[in-house]
């Protein structure tokens, strides 16, 4: 290795020792699901937006939570309900009486993480408030344009078994989520040690934090870092107009970016100043899953993604 | 598969009849079956076949006398049937162009019908019915069959492969099949002794029809050649008043390469008619020396003693059975008296058979046949002259070889414009041709010269004497005696002959100087036996004064085997025909079809690439290293699977030189750090572990 890319590559080693902590961190709380907690921890890192989606209590609200806990920022959460308003998200202008002066009072959304429980029981109104965030960073009210602070990740849960009285996400906002994990049951074995940490004082409860939001920031100037070849933006892109060609509509080409970023994350998980295929490859289920719609009696999406992976000359 | 008996047709037409009208029938009845075809159903098509097939018969009836009632006797309507399915040529029959107008139209139109509503199968029944009945009247050569077979089987196979919308994997299958047919059937055909031995080299590509296959009918040709190789001395011997060219037979039907006769044999009768010129009666004792199916005699025959031959048409001679030696023979010509001032004032008034039938040429002769022997004989003003002038002119300016290359067709128009050499056959062909531009009636006789005097009136004559000359027609005379063949070679030949000590030689109009074991030699060729002057040339020229034995026997086999290339090899090795482009397209075709299916060139281009790494730069030659490494462990080990990346695969069944690579691989393509050090490794890297499995 030559020297001026050593500089970067020690950002790389300390970009994976923060992501390494928080993860270890959370899995004190979270048992037996490494999988999603290393994706959502990229996801955190590429600075994308996470939805989560299953069944009631498997632990979606805690492990979001854990992640919050585990950065020392500040987090927000919001319970979504059908009469929820946009403005109590946002937060609204008030009329000082002291000032004479109407003065804007951040909502919840101006937090570092912000966990939006069970999203889909809101109506698309409210929804759509959290839009703007998730993809501009910034929030308007009134006219005047607020910056949220950074970093800024929504983790986003949504309840699937119970179809009355939820509004499905429209895809334009699904889209605007970089990430759809789905945790599933712990096994037997995981259940039972699960069942063991719960006793006694929960351990969320004496969870630490153990990143700065400096520490996230640099982080993520690391990753932005990641070298990308063409062959991997190549790969990209015929993955994507894959499943173009295969259902209707495919992933958008904000999925293709979003995919190329949490990649690049993964490459730092592996400590790695640069993206392979396998990156790609860990990386596209849940990049791509939520993004398609397939046609009618087609494939389902989960299989167009396996599909474009076997298809797709790596 | 249409092409090839339309070609069969076509050449009849050309040959005898008006090709012009042929294409317009051929073309007419095409286009009349595709339109039908699309439109009509086939009992109207069957009801249109009776009717061209009517048609065409009465039509054709009406051109031959007595066509009618022919028609109308069953008897001979069969015979004639018979006989041509027993191998009589279409050439031979009366009229061949209009009848091959007549009859093309039929197989035509069904072929074209049945094409245009994809039955192929049916359309190409048709064509194989047409092809094999010219195939059994021996009118169809191996090339042209071989066509008509590879015609069929495409016209099935690819008529098939488009009604299943078959993918290109079946055409080349296809490709293949028809590739392997040629090269089986062309190889038959070179096997030596596969084919008929060869005869008279130069003129004729189809055997059967020309000077050779009819001089069979008249000459045996076979029996002629056995007894010359054997026992090439002697073949008879004549007493006879005078010396003469002992004939055999004649042809009257030029097809451009060869010649047919028309005219049927018939029984003798007891006498033959004599020439209406003056005549001096000749009688000739002939002595046959060895085995001959013929009896030869000078022209003109008119009455043999104690033999009953058959007469072949235009009175040559033929023992109704072969002649042994010592079976002797007396047969009494009229000679005809040649008075050059007589013959000069003979009328033109020819009969209308007669000149139709002997100034018949192949409708394709170049015009400038024609022109090159109107600026010849610009000077001469009657029949006897042109002829005499032409005869000058050939043997003046062509001279003599046995070594010559067989034109494709128009051996005429070849000998005059393209050679400058051949024998006796090529002259005389050239003189026929010639004379009859200029509208005189000839005809090719074939037989024997003179052979060697031995007591003032006897004559020993051999194979090598056979020979052929020309028969000029001149009214209230008869048939005229020429022969283009270049007298002086014979002269030489003389000289030669007479410094020679064999005894029997003697000195007077000897064609046969040559001593005896060199004759042994020569006769084994073919062309010899129809070619004595330019063998006597050949040798004279280059043996001159000192004609020994020994150098004369290095000569012979040379010329023997360079015969042999003209008359049997050419037509498939020399001379690129529009038959050989077209069979090695197909040989070609197949060949890379074959290969293609089979992936040698694929395995061969793995083969070599796995071994050689040409070096460029170092992020190339990674690439390319690892390249190779998959290929090699996906050969050893499992196929990578779909969606498997190629690192993951290395990694999963490679060891540990293996994952080095992968890891190079890795940092050079993806990480952008491709470095000349590591390219090196690489390269070594795998140049080993394909060595290693190379070994195992």
């Amino acid at each position: 290795m030559t020297d001026n890319i050593t500089a970067e590559t020690m950002d790389i080693e300390r970009a994976q020792t923060v992501a390494r902590r928080v993860i270890e961190n959370v899995e004190q709380v979270i048992v037996g699901q490494h999988e999603a907690v290393e994706h959502l921890v990229t996801s955190v890192l590429a600075g994308g937006n996470v939805l989560l989606e299953d069944i009631p209590g498997v632990g979606k609200t805690m492990l979001a939570r854990s992640i919050a806990r585990s950065v020392d920022g500040r987090f927000k959460r919001i319970q979504f309900t059908p009469d929820l308003l946009p403005s109590d998200i946002t937060g609204a202008n008030v009329f000082n009486q002291k000032t004479q002066e109407f003065e804007f009072r951040n909502g919840p959304i101006f937090a570092n993480v912000v966990l939006g429980d069970e999203i889909n029981r809101a109506p698309p109104k409210t929804q759509s408030a959290l839009l703007e965030a998730m993809d501009e960073g910034q929030v308007t009210v009134d006219g005047e344009t607020h910056p949220v602070p950074s970093p800024f990740t929504v983790i986003a849960t949504q309840n699937s078994v119970e179809d009355d009285q939820t509004y499905s996400l429209p895809l334009a906002e699904i889209d605007r989520f970089m990430k759809r994990l789905h945790l599933g049951y712990p096994d037997e074995h995981e259940e039972t040690e699960l069942l063991g940490r719960v006793t006694g004082e929960h351990p969320i409860e004496s969870l630490s934090s153990v990143a700065t939001i400096d520490d996230i920031q640099t982080a993520r100037r690391a990753v932005s870092n990641v070298r990308v070849e063409d062959a991997i933006r190549q790969y990209v892109t015929r993955l994507a107009r894959y499943t173009r060609d295969h259902a209707q509509p495919g992933a958008s080409p904000r999925g293709s970016v979003a995919l190329l970023h949490a990649a690049q994350a993964r490459a730092v998980l592996d400590q790695r100043g640069y993206v392979i295929p396998e990156d790609v490859q860990q990386e596209i289920r849940s990049v791509f899953t939520h993004r398609i719609r397939p046609v009618p009696s087609g494939d389902a999406p989960a299989s167009i993604v396996t599909a474009a992976l076997e298809s797709v000359d790596v | 598969m249409s092409i090839s008996y339309l070609w069969v047709l076509y050449r009849a037409v050309d040959i005898d009849g008006d090709p012009d009208l042929f294409f317009l029938v051929v073309c007419g009845a095409l286009v009349t079956g595709l339109l039908l075809g699309r439109f009509v159903g086939p009992v109207v098509a069957y009801l249109c076949v009776g009717l061209l097939a009517a048609g065409g018969t009465m039509l054709y009836a009406s051109t031959i006398p007595n066509g009618y009632s022919i028609i109308l006797s069953i008897d001979a309507f069969q015979t004639d049937i018979v006989a041509l399915l027993t191998g009589l040529s279409i050439i031979q029959i009366i009229n061949a162009g209009v009848w091959a107008t007549a009859v093309a139209p039929v197989p035509v139109f069904l072929t074209a019908y049945f094409t245009a509503r994809h039955r192929y199968g049916q359309a190409t029944f048709v064509g194989c019915l047409a092809l094999g009945f010219l195939i059994l009247t021996g009118d169809v050569n191996t090339t042209i069959g071989l066509i008509g077979v590879l015609g069929a089987t495409a016209a099935v196979g690819f008529g098939d492969l488009a009604r299943h919308n078959t993918d290109l994997s079946g055409a080349s299958a296809l490709l293949v099949v028809l590739a392997v047919i040629v090269v089986l059937t062309s190889s038959l055909s070179l096997v030596p002794g596969g084919e008929s031995t060869p005869i008279l080299g130069g003129s004729d590509g189809d055997r059967a029809q020309t000077v050779e296959g009819s001089l069979t009918r008249a000459d045996s040709q076979l029996s002629i050649q056995g007894s010359i190789s054997l026992d090439p001395e002697v073949r008879f011997s004549i007493e006879s008043d005078r010396e003469a060219y002992w004939r055999v037979g004649a042809y009257d039907r030029y097809t451009g390469t060869g010649w047919v006769r028309t005219a049927d044999d018939r029984s003798y009768n007891g006498s033959l008619s004599k020439p209406p010129g003056t005549t001096d009666t000749v009688r000739q004792r002939v002595r046959a020396e060895s085995s001959i199916s013929t009896m030869p005699a000078a022209w003109k025959p008119i009455s043999v003693e104690n033999r009953s031959p058959r007469v072949t048409g235009f009175d040559g001679l033929q023992p109704s059975e072969q002649l042994d030696a010592g079976d002797s023979y007396t047969v009494t010509s009229a000679v005809l008296r040649t008075e050059p001032a007589v013959l000069r004032n003979a009328s033109t008034g020819y009969p209308d058979g007669l000149r139709q039938r002997y100034t018949q040429l192949p409708d394709s002769t170049p015009d400038r046949v024609d022109a090159y022997t109107d600026r010849v004989t610009a000077n001469a003003d009657n029949s006897y002259d042109t002829a005499r002038v032409i005869e000058r002119h050939l043997q003046k300016n062509w001279n003599y070889s046995l070594d010559v290359q067989r034109p494709d067709k128009h051996v005429a128009n070849n000998f005059l414009f393209e050679m400058e050499r051949g024998y006796c056959t090529y002259f005389a062909t050239t003189m026929v041709t010639m004379l009859r531009t200029q509208g005189i009636p000839t005809r090719l006789a074939v037989g024997y010269a003179p052979g060697e005097s031995v007591d003032g009136n006897r004559w020993v004559v051999r194979g090598l004497d056979s020979h052929a000359w020309v028969e000029v027609y001149f009214p209230d005379h008869g048939w005229v005696q020429f022969d283009p063949t270049p007298a002086t070679p014979r002269e030489q030949a003389e000289q030669t002959a007479a410094n020679t000590t064999d005894s029997e030689n003697d000195n007077a109009g000897s064609t046969t100087p040559s001593p005896t074991d060199q004759t042994d030699r020569n006769e084994t060729s073919s062309n010899a036996s129809h070619t004595p002057t330019p063998e006597n040339q050949s040798q004279s020229n280059t043996d001159g004064a000192n004609a020994t034995n020994s150098p004369n026997q290095a000569l012979p086999p040379d010329q023997d085997s360079t015969e042999r290339d003209n008359s049997e090899d050419d037509p498939w090795i020399v001379l690129p025909t529009w038959e050989q482009i077209l069979f090695g397209m197909i040989v070609v075709l197949g060949v890379v079809a074959a290969i293609r299916r089979s992936g040698v060139t694929t395995r061969a281009y793995r083969a070599v690439w796995l071994r050689r790494q040409p070096r460029s730069d170092p992020e190339r030659d990674i690439e390319r290293a690892f390249d190779r490494l998959v290929y090699l462990l996906e050969r050893e080990h499992r196929p990578r699977q779909p969606g498997e990346t190629r690192l993951q695969y290395v990694h999963e069944v490679g060891e540990q030189a293996d994952r080095r690579m992968a890891e190079i691989y890795e940092r050079a393509v993806y990480a952008g750090d491709p470095s000349q050090a590591l390219a090196d490794e690489a390269v070594e890297i795998v140049n080993r572990q394909v060595k290693r499995c190379s070994v195992i």
